[in-house]
């Protein structure tokens, strides 16, 4: 498939991803990436669709790339709940009733239709993190960044969420979650290490945690389930990875 | 943390005084102040007194954030008596001058616990559009007033984590010198300056653009109230008129 | 330090159209030193526990003792000596920084104790070093750290004036594998060595299960359970509470339907070396 997000660092970094990805990048330096992608930077060449990202048509690209970032989970611009998720559409100038629509859909979807008129600092922070990301995804751009913030859902919360991300992808969708937190990796079909502002390793998910060595050195983990599945296939016990509770121990009494 | 102070913010509510356009609000306000600064009529400010009661019982706001503003204005009622004493005004001239102060400040009050920061923006801009031979940024006004507005509950925000930050660690302020006090009030400044400064990045990042136009989803309809205040304020400017002969 | 909660209750915004109840009830008693976890999904209430052993804020109904001292009949130099001996950390740590260097955030607070310049120094190096970070930091703007840095240093700011009660909001959100393997570390050593009652507050089981001493489960502003950590073993109630159960008793559970006998094992190399003794 043709690339639509293309990245390059100097020569430290270079990525490209296409349409309908989902990326976890993950490393000591998620945040200097995060930086760049939102203030321009000399060196860095981002390319979006087949427009390269300047300082001139910043609108534009923010228009198709939105992003959810940790350090304003508690930065409102809005006195509402509505008034927070409608901002976006309001910066595009969409009449009051194309508003409507999208905004009583979404907000059944996400499970807070019952939320709207409550004032933003009484949510819980489950709460705050789906309305930040409705807000983000209501102007339907085709890439979106989250930085760190899905680690503050509820387990019920968090499976809705990962649904609504598939949803985004299968329709042409770019997500890239730039976490610490291991197991959100296996929601992803791709994984990029970033490490001293240097790229150390880019890749499917399951080749990615294979590097077991790697990933030592750079003290970054491995979701449970892959690190239980790498000892017993050291001792021999299986011969392949099996991603669920029920498959792993079907495979052991067989 | 919980509830932050609701002094001089928005207050989420609906209410009959939540629901008026904003534009007739403005332009009632403005009356007003016309009114105020030209006249000393006892009956003219006696009704507005009582129109501001009435608002402030229809809006369904707590007396005491109201009562706050009111009583932190003590110092300045005293300063008015020695002042009408000196120049041998009597009791009830500064009755009308105190009732000035009080009008306008609650007035105010109403209207920024009952408007949201983008009616007022919207509000602003659509009025001074109707200036338009003076070749005023209407936007750009309507953001630096709304971001007077509301700069000081934003430091009584930024105040309020900073003690809550100095208290869990073991830090009374109250037992500070004055010397240190000054120091923390610059501290406090400081980060009210970069706090409104990310919540501009904030808004930047969801599209927000000076230059670009916008609609305003909350703008509520012209309705049976909108008209009847408008009216109330507009028979008021008439009394004015006939009272100083000009019809 | 004891802490003792008797039916306190919890609202804020009383009388007012935006009422709402943060806590309902809830009493209990820590009396020894060690690491407690109140565990519950968001909006259940676990930060105001934090704020009210913090003497942030007073109850609306109820009384807490802390250490001896009633909240009822508490001076206001009662409350300076007992606030020297709690620390919190916030949930967002962005919001108990004041200063525009790491140094003078350590330092902040025990600059008005009067030590002199090169003790101090040494204190901040020392607090510093407990949640490995390196002198590199010193002269950095605390509002530039990312997520992990920013966690350690708030850390380290309550570390500085050794408090007896730590309270930690949501530590391990947005942690590595790594740093949560050396937070456990310093908690067992903060436990064992130095005597200090550690409450977490937290919705990460997994984390939870494997250094506390005993749980509290909240639930919609209510105490539900509490015991050993064996509750976190019965799944039901743990999921009715809107949680996810720790990884490892998952697992365990469902190796248990095929009709075996696995043990609940408090890390992974043990559960290995468990199911390698079962199968073969």
């Amino acid at each position: 498939m043709k690339d639509y997000f293309k990245y390059r660092y100097t020569t430290d970094i270079e990525f490209n991803l296409s349409l309908k990805t989902h990326v976890a990048i993950i490393g000591n330096s998620g945040d200097f990436f995060l930086d760049t992608l939102i203030n321009n930077n000399d060196k860095c060449n981002i390319f979006i669709g087949d427009k390269e990202y300047t300082p001139e048509n910043k609108f534009y690209i923010r228009k198709l790339m939105s992003f959810v970032l940790y350090k304003h989970l508690n930065i409102f611009v809005g006195e509402t709940v509505r008034d927070e998720i409608v901002f976006g559409l309001e910066s595009l100038a969409f009449t009051k009733n194309e508003i409507n629509e999208r905004v009583n859909s979404l907000s059944r979807r996400f499970k807070l239709d019952n939320l709207l008129e409550k004032d933003p600092n009484s949510l819980g922070s489950s709460d705050k993190v789906k309305m930040k990301i409705l807000s983000s995804l209501i102007i339907k751009p085709n890439v979106l960044v989250l930085d760190n913030v899905l680690c503050e859902l509820d387990y019920v919360d968090k499976l809705l969420i990962f649904d609504i991300l598939k949803e985004y992808t299968d329709n042409e969708g770019v997500v890239i979650n730039i976490t610490n937190d291991m197991e959100e990796t296996l929601e992803a079909s791709r994984i990029i290490i970033i490490h001293d502002n240097k790229l150390a390793c880019d890749g499917k998910t399951i080749s990615v945690l294979n590097e077991e060595k790697l990933l030592k050195r750079l003290g970054l983990g491995m979701p449970f389930i892959v690190e239980l599945n790498k000892y017993l296939m050291d001792y021999g016990i299986i011969n392949k990875y099996y991603l669920t509770n029920e498959k792993l121990v079907g495979a052991l009494w067989k | 943390m919980y509830s932050r102070n609701y002094y001089g913010s928005f207050y989420p509510i609906t209410s009959k005084i939540h629901k008026l356009n904003p534009i007739v609000k403005l332009i009632n306000f403005i009356i007003m102040i016309l009114l105020i600064i030209l006249t000393n009529d006892k009956e003219i400010h006696l009704y507005l007194s009582m129109f501001v009661m009435i608002m402030i019982l229809l809006s369904y706001v707590p007396i005491k954030y109201y009562f706050n503003t009111f009583y932190s204005l003590r110092y300045i009622y005293l300063l008015l008596a020695f002042i009408c004493a000196y120049f041998g005004l009597g009791f009830s001239d500064y009755l009308v001058y105190v009732s000035k102060i009080i009008i306008f400040i609650l007035y105010l009050n109403v209207i920024v616990f009952t408007t949201s920061p983008s009616e007022t923006i919207y509000s602003i801009e659509k009025f001074l559009n109707l200036f338009n031979f003076l070749n005023l940024k209407a936007v750009k006004i309507a953001s630096s007033i709304n971001g007077l507005l509301r700069y000081h509950p934003l430091y009584m925000m930024v105040k309020n984590d900073v003690m809550l930050a100095s208290s869990v660690r073991g830090i009374n302020i109250g037992l500070f010198s004055v010397k240190t006090k000054i120091r923390l009030n610059k501290k406090i400044r400081e980060l009210t300056r970069i706090r409104s400064k990310e919540m501009n990045e904030c808004a930047e990042l969801r599209l927000y653009d000076i230059n670009k136009h916008r609609t305003n989803f909350r703008t509520n309809k012209v309705g049976f109230y909108d008209i009847l205040f408008l009216i109330f304020h507009i028979v008021l400017l008439y009394m004015y008129a006939t009272l100083e002969g000009l019809l | 330090m004891e802490i003792i909660f008797d039916k306190v209750s919890f609202v804020i915004n009383k009388n007012t159209p935006l009422e709402k109840t943060i806590l309902n009830t809830i009493s209990f008693s820590i009396t020894e030193s060690g690491i407690y976890s109140f565990i519950g999904a968001s909006n259940s209430g676990k930060t105001a526990i934090g704020d009210l052993i913090s003497l942030l804020y007073k109850p609306t109904r109820g009384s807490i003792k802390i250490g001896g001292y009633k909240n009822s009949r508490l001076k206001k130099k009662d409350i300076n000596n007992l606030k020297s001996k709690i620390g919190y950390v916030f949930k967002n740590p962005y919001s108990m920084f004041i200063n525009d260097t790491v140094s003078k955030e350590i330092s902040y607070a025990i600059d008005n104790f009067g030590y002199k310049k090169e003790s101090k120094e040494k204190r901040i190096l020392e607090s510093l070093k407990l949640v490995e970070l390196d002198e590199s930091y010193l002269e950095k703007n605390p509002f530039d750290l990312n997520i992990t840095d920013a966690k350690k240093l708030a850390l380290a700011c309550i570390l500085i004036y050794n408090p007896k009660i730590i309270i930690l909001d949501e530590i391990t959100n947005g942690l590595s594998v790594s740093d949560k393997n050396k937070l456990i570390r310093l908690f067992r050593m903060l436990k064992n060595k130095y005597r200090k009652t550690i409450i977490l507050l937290s919705k990460d089981t997994s984390f939870c299960y494997q250094i506390t001493d005993y749980v509290y489960l909240l639930s919609y502003t209510r105490l539900i359970d509490y015991g050993t950590k064996d509750l976190l073993e019965n799944t039901n109630i743990i999921k009715n509470a809107n949680l996810e159960p720790p990884k490892i008793v998952s697992f365990v559970n469902a190796y248990n339907k095929k009709g075996r006998n696995l043990d609940y094992y408090n890390n992974i190399l043990d559960l290995i070396k468990g199911v390698y003794r079962d199968v073969f």
